[in-house]
């Protein structure tokens, strides 16, 4: 597993577990693994289907969306603040892929998506960091006007019709490995490097501590603040591209609500919603989470209703222990 | 009626650490107004708090009308009839003058269903205008909102709303500190006729201009103990003067002469509207300019311009001889300057991140090795500034949050010296730490000085100034009132240039 950042680095070299932070952070990220595994268990038992190849890619694959959209939203959740246009950018982005890979070939229809993913991200981090209007606000209107964009530009209909190849590489597989979970490695790797290993990710971090002290410390507040939100929007649309294809067609009523699982994900990974701590691989042992629980209560034929208040009742009790956590730190 | 209103008996605060306030006793009779003096620090507040009911004393008791009582909430207060007009002031902008005057004991309809009863809002109103006419304040209408308001309006409306609910003690914090000339004459009027209504009032202000004018007794006030309590008769500001500095220099520090280089920093006509007007001084190498001034005198408001926080309307900030823009904090630190800021916890630390990250967190561009962050150099930077201030505990790995407020401050003194800056701007360097740490903060400040930073050096503890500094800039108003050579000079110096504005 990755490790917590730097402070748990350090605390694990030189202060020898003594931090009570990285402690309780530690803690947190194993008591996920175990949930997970005894979830897999308990599960596995009640149906075996549950550990059949294609049933595991099916998580799989689940685990890479959600996941490459949680990392990006880890980010943003850790600066202390939120990204609620990510499920709108996933669809619009699968739809603009689908729409451009028809006439130009997907090669141009990748990058030309990529470059509108970018262009999302630095229109939200302009008005959030130059006119001060609250990420909430401006990533709400966002979500509304970017699903409108797809559903308009498509009045509705799924975009279909694609060349083969398109399709095909949604459904590549290198060692029975779906190309999204690779996808999600690599993503992985890359979130993990630029938060816990440079100065960029490092200011994510205090920014979200305390912003008053970033500034007063010289760093360019406006600039990491932006870098969040481009990140955010360019791995929506990276899903997008991945959802569109792994669909061979670009649905713009697609990956409703996404943006809500991937918030879940980063709260039941342990980053504080309050900003400033929080990392990937709890991110994504999250994002594994609930994606297992989701298969497993399909598989134990739990009824849809109960299934909402399942995942509802994980989020909540996830919240529960981010409160008591904090509130301990602050204790002492 | 016989007899003082309020006596303290003996009263003793603190809150965990030094005392605060130490055996104060106290009486305060109806009719009269008490001024109530004393350096930054010396406990006023904590006192107003205690007779307001939000501190529980450590010690001694109060007695209300002669019979001893425990104030243990400020509703218990409101209701012997105490009331205290925060400098902070207390009232919800966005509702009517009516409104906050009856806020949290409005007349209703229904008794006992309080919560959900309607309003008698033609009582409010009637009521409403009554009371400020009392005070002379007709011209305010109980319709207007509070937003709308100026401050010495906004004052009215809180003196107002203190005498609807009977108040028969009523504290003013530096009520004249936001007032202009004419708005302070119409307050004073105000408390005149309250005194011949037979309300005591505590008044605590640093004009001492206004106490020899309105006052009839002065308490005096000097870390935490009552040292002075004159009669209208045995008001002089020269005695006030020499009772509120008069403790001894006991903590000794010695500066050492430095040789001065050339001038490093120059603010010229330095002006944020309505904040600071017009200041001007030169920094040489090597100097320790003192900024000395009471709270709200703009000291903090200099270094917020001079490190890019504030913007400037008008004015030059030069650098080595060149003209710098200073727009952000960013560009400061560019030029040279570092600041440690007076709020520790809000401006100054990261107190969930290590302290070597801490510590780097300016730095860390520079510390990196293709791209990622070299985790020697910071440990080893970390190391550095742990062994030449003596952070304790020496882990760079612990939360800066888990540290002592003097080591604290020491991680945010180390932030900047890890790169030494040309000028180094420090406000409050040693408000709340403890008395070691204060000596080794001072000990690097003229370590410093010595190679050669220029340092402006921002307290509100004199001899800390008078022990550091070269040159003492003395503010009141937004305004540099005196510059003063620090040879001979006396607390009483400054503190009359402070509080008189004039020398």
């Amino acid at each position: 597993m990755l490790q917590n950042g730097p402070s748990a680095t350090v605390a694990t070299k030189n202060v020898n577990f003594r931090s009570l932070l990285s402690k309780i952070a530690q803690a947190r990220s194993l008591g996920l693994v175990v949930a997970i595994v005894t979830l897999a268990l308990v599960i596995g038992t009640k149906n075996s289907n549950f550990w059949r190849p294609l049933n595991l890619q099916v998580i799989a694959l689940n685990v890479s969306f959600f996941g490459i959209l949680a990392i990006g939203q880890t980010a943003v959740i850790l600066t202390s603040g939120i990204d609620l246009s990510v499920g709108s950018m996933v669809a619009l982005s699968g739809v603009v892929v689908a729409l451009i890979t028809k006439s130009l070939g997907y090669t141009a229809a990748i990058v030309i998506t990529l470059g509108f993913g970018l262009m999302v991200g630095v229109i939200h981090g302009w008005l959030i960091t130059r006119l001060n209007i609250t990420p909430f606000i401006v990533t709400l209107a966002s979500m509304s006007v970017l699903r409108g964009l797809a559903l308009w530009s498509t009045q509705g209909y799924p975009v279909v019709g694609l060349p083969k190849v398109f399709s095909m590489l949604g459904q590549q597989k290198l060692l029975n490995i779906p190309l999204s979970a690779l996808v999600l490695i690599l993503v992985m790797i890359f979130a993990w490097l630029i938060l816990s290993q440079t100065p960029l990710g490092r200011y994510v971090y205090a920014i979200g501590g305390n912003r008053e002290a970033a500034t007063y410390s010289g760093i360019n507040v406006r600039g990491v603040l932006t870098y969040a939100y481009v990140q955010q929007s360019l791995l929506a649309a990276i899903t997008g591209i991945l959802v569109a294809s792994w669909l061979g067609a670009g649905q713009p009523g697609a990956a409703g609500g996404w943006e809500l699982n991937a918030i879940a994900a980063v709260i039941i990974g342990g980053t504080s919603l309050a900003g400033g701590s929080g990392t990937v691989s709890g991110t994504i042992l999250g994002a594994l989470f609930m994606a297992v629980l989701a298969n497993g209560l399909v598989l134990l034929n739990v009824s849809p209703y109960l299934q909402s208040i399942v995942v509802g009742a994980v989020i909540m009790i996830a919240v529960i222990v981010d409160v008591l956590r904090t509130r301990r730190f602050r204790k002492t | 009626m016989n007899g003082p209103l309020l006596e303290l008996h003996r009263i003793g605060k603190h809150f965990g650490g030094p005392p605060v306030l130490q055996d104060i006793s106290l009486a305060i009779q109806p009719g009269q107004i008490t001024a109530i003096v004393g350096e930054n620090g010396a406990g006023k507040s904590t006192l107003m708090k205690i007779i307001a009911g939000v501190y529980k004393p450590n010690s001694g008791w109060l007695s209300w009308k002669g019979r001893r009582t425990d104030l243990s909430s400020p509703q218990q207060a409101h209701e012997l009839g105490v009331s205290v007009v925060y400098q902070e002031l207390n009232l919800i902008p966005e509702l009517t003058v009516a409104d906050n005057l009856f806020l949290a004991h409005e007349p209703v309809r229904v008794r006992g269903l309080r919560a959900f009863s309607p309003l008698d809002k033609r009582l409010i109103k009637r009521e409403a205008a009554a009371s400020l006419a009392r005070i002379g304040a007709a011209s305010i209408s109980p319709d207007q909102t509070v937003a709308s308001l100026n401050q010495a309006n906004k004052q009215m409306v809180e003196i107002a709303k203190a005498l609807t609910r009977n108040c028969q003690l009523l504290i003013l914090d530096e009520p004249t500190s936001s007032l202009s000339p004419p708005e302070v004459e119409a307050l004073m009027a105000i408390m005149t006729s309250l005194r011949s209504q037979g309300h005591a009032i505590l008044f605590i202000t640093h004009r001492l201009e206004e106490i020899l004018r309105i006052a009839d007794r002065t308490v005096i006030l000097r870390d935490g103990l009552l040292v002075g309590d004159l009669s209208r008769a045995q008001m002089t500001i020269e005695t006030m003067i020499r009772l509120m500095v008069g403790r001894p220099l006991s903590q000794h520090f010695v500066r050492e002469k430095h040789s001065m280089g050339p001038i490093l920093l120059e603010a010229e006509h330095l002006t944020i509207n309505g904040i600071i007007q017009d200041v001007s001084f030169q920094l040489r190498a090597g100097e320790i300019l003192g900024l000395a001034g009471l709270v709200g005198a703009g000291r903090t408001d200099v270094t917020r311009a001079l490190f890019g926080i504030t913007p400037l309307d008008s004015g030059r900030i030069i650098v080595n001889g060149h003209a710098t823009k200073i727009r952000s904090p960013r560009d400061a630190i560019r030029a040279g300057l570092a600041l440690v800021p007076e709020d520790r916890k809000s401006h100054g630390i990261l107190g969930h991140m290590a302290v070597m990250e801490n510590i780097s967190l300016p730095w860390m561009p520079k510390m990196t090795r293709s791209g990622l962050l070299n985790w020697t150099i910071l440990r080893s930077a970390a190391v550095d500034q742990v062994n030449d201030l003596t952070i304790r505990p020496p882990d760079i790995g612990k939360p800066v949050g888990y540290l002592s407020g003097g080591n604290q401050q020491k991680v945010v003194l180390g932030k900047w010296l890890s790169d030494p800056p040309r000028v180094l701007i420090l406000d409050e360097p040693t408000r709340g730490v403890d008395v070691g740490a204060k000596h080794e903060i001072y000990r690097v400040i003229n370590d410093l000085a010595g190679k050669g930073m220029g340092i402006l050096l921002v307290s509100s503890e004199l001899p800390e100034i008078l022990g550091l500094s070269t040159r003492v800039l003395v503010m009141a108003g937004g305004r540099v009132v005196s510059e003063l050579d620090n040879e001979g000079l006396t607390q009483e110096q400054v503190i009359s240039a402070a509080t008189v504005g004039r020398m």
